[in-house]
């Protein structure tokens, strides 16, 4: 009889400690939705960076671009000028000769 | 099980217990990282909306900018070119006013004289001239029988005793005054100027374009 009440009590301890178990995982998970339920984003501050970083991209890119165009224009001007080195004693000549066609050689 | 053995009754309660547990703190777990992946995908929809605007606004300045930068380096190209013309239109003044000083220059004021007096159909004409050519030995009776010959026209020339302030060329007029043909230097200048501004960029720029 003493043995079965023993093993009563030890049986309503283990159920106790079940209860503990699980009123302390359910306390667990409550600490976990509230952890969660804080969790935000910086909408704003997240946007104001991409912006900063896309207006830095943007502005690499145009960097580029106009050094292109720079570039471009430097080589042009000095093929210009280097044809028109050139050409320009003929070019006189052919002139010349459109203004006085009766000159020597016109 | 038998009530006998409460060891093993207790060993189930707790074993249950703790699968228990676990599956709530699992859940919740699970949940919360569902919660905070939706929270990061709004916000990550929310942001490249933004930027995006952003970004097309940002491109269509750059746009402007890159275009606008175009637009002047090809002003700066054509107005290179447009000085490089202007060089060679002041060589070929520089050249007309050493045609002036030259020995062939008589014959070439009488070439000018005459195709002026064509032009205005011949008859009894007046020559200006400026003072220095008004020295030189123009045959005038020459070129009015070229002119007779080339209009049909009796034609009489004879020089002003008003002079020109020109690098050189001539005036021919009608004696009536009625007409008048400006044959100085400058004014071929100017009459052709067009001409030899697109001559000039033929030869000097050959084969070159923006």
């Amino acid at each position: 009889m003493t043995s079965f009440i023993e093993g009563i009590k030890t049986v309503l301890k283990a159920e106790e400690e079940a209860r503990r178990i699980i009123e302390e995982a359910k306390r667990q998970a409550e600490a976990i939705r509230k952890e969660a339920e804080a969790f935000k984003v910086d909408v704003s501050k997240e946007i104001e960076e991409a912006k900063e970083r896309v207006a830095r991209e943007v502005e690499e890119k145009v960097k580029s671009e106009i050094k292109t165009v720079e570039e471009d224009l430097e080589a042009k001007v000095l093929k210009l000028r280097s044809s028109a080195s050139k050409n320009m004693g003929r070019a006189v000549e052919e002139l010349l000769k459109l203004v006085l066609p009766w000159a020597e050689g016109g | 099980m038998s009530t006998s053995d409460p060891s093993r009754i207790v060993e189930k309660i707790l074993n249950d217990a703790r699968s228990e547990a676990e599956r709530i703190v699992s859940h919740a777990k699970a949940e919360a990282e569902a919660r905070r992946m939706e929270v990061r995908k709004r916000a990550d929809t929310e942001v490249e909306a933004a930027v995006t605007k952003f970004r097309r606004v940002k491109e269509e300045e750059a746009r402007r900018v890159v275009v606008e930068a175009k637009v002047k380096a090809k002003e700066r190209w054509l107005k290179e070119r447009e000085e490089l013309i202007n060089q060679a239109m002041e060589k070929v003044k520089e050249k007309l006013a050493e045609v002036t000083k030259s020995s062939s220059y008589v014959k070439i004021l009488e070439s000018l004289i005459e195709e002026a007096a064509v032009a205005i159909g011949g008859g009894d004409l007046i020559v200006e001239v400026n003072e220095r050519d008004s020295k030189l030995n123009l045959d005038l009776e020459g070129i009015a029988k070229a002119v007779s010959s080339k209009t049909g026209v009796n034609t009489k020339i004879e020089l002003s005793k008003a002079r020109l302030r020109c690098m050189g060329g001539a005036v021919v007029s009608s004696k009536d005054g009625r007409f008048s043909y400006d044959n100085t230097l400058e004014s071929r200048l100017e009459r052709l100027s067009s001409t030899m501004r697109l001559t000039a960029a033929r030869i000097l720029f050959e084969g070159l374009s923006y």
